[in-house]
């Protein structure tokens, strides 16, 4: 009882709540890309996924969590929009940087491997990332229509 | 966002300081002090809290010409 009175106590004014949650998001930004950085350059020093997976396990729980709660709020983002193209080119810049990733990576094999991997990594990572870019954005604009759209209360002084 | 000099004075008419309104609306001086100076933006409720304690109305205190 006395932990759900601490939790739902606020010390707070509402432009302090406002400057603790802008704080809050970019330390978030910030551990996110601190962590995909941290996952590159373990994996380009050869450490092996074992070694690796607490802290991509940390990195994709905080992706799907931020996916399906944006998701669920019909919310997509800030400066790009649901549709098509954008996601190709979004999908195409993740295929470069993976492509980069590769090179380096396998180009310790000889040149050949390096850019075989990359290309090959590149389009799987292209074509993941566009069907994956495609299913969120199909989910959001579903779930985007059902909040601009609420069944119950309707307010006959819209339809006037 | 431009200064809120008609709080301010509404204020200092009812001889508060910014400590005052602060306590008698429950929020912070700075977040009196961000107001003042535009440099944020509050909610109506907090608007509706402000105009009681100073005993103006919203446009009063909030409408911009």
């Amino acid at each position: 009882m006395k932990l759900k009175e601490f939790w739902s106590r606020n010390n707070l004014d509402e432009m302090q709540q406002q400057t603790l949650l802008n704080i809050e998001a970019r330390s978030f930004w910030l551990l996110w890309g601190m962590l995909l950085a941290a996952l590159i350059i373990q994996s380009l020093c050869g450490f092996t996924m074992r070694e690796m997976a607490a802290e991509w396990i940390v990195f994709m729980v905080g992706c799907v969590y931020t996916v399906g709660a944006c998701i669920r709020a019909g919310i997509w983002d800030r400066h790009f929009t649901a549709d098509k193209k954008t996601n190709f080119l979004l999908s195409l810049a993740g295929g470069a940087v993976i492509a980069i990733w590769s090179y380096v990576k396998f180009s310790e094999f000889g040149w050949k491997s390096g850019l075989l991997m990359a290309g090959i990594t590149a389009v799987t990572t292209i074509l993941l990332c566009f069907a994956l870019l495609q299913l969120c954005a199909a989910m959001y604009k579903k779930r985007h229509t059902e909040l601009e759209n609420p069944k119950e209360e309707t307010d006959n002084h819209e339809n006037e | 966002m431009a200064k809120n000099l008609k709080l301010k004075a509404a204020r200092a008419v009812r001889d508060m300081t910014q400590a005052d309104l602060a306590a008698a609306v429950g929020v912070s001086r700075q977040t009196i002090n961000a107001i003042e100076k535009g440099e944020y933006n509050p909610t109506i409720n907090l608007c509706r809290s402000i105009c009681k304690v100073l005993g103006k109305t919203l446009d009063e205190l909030f409408w911009e010409e």
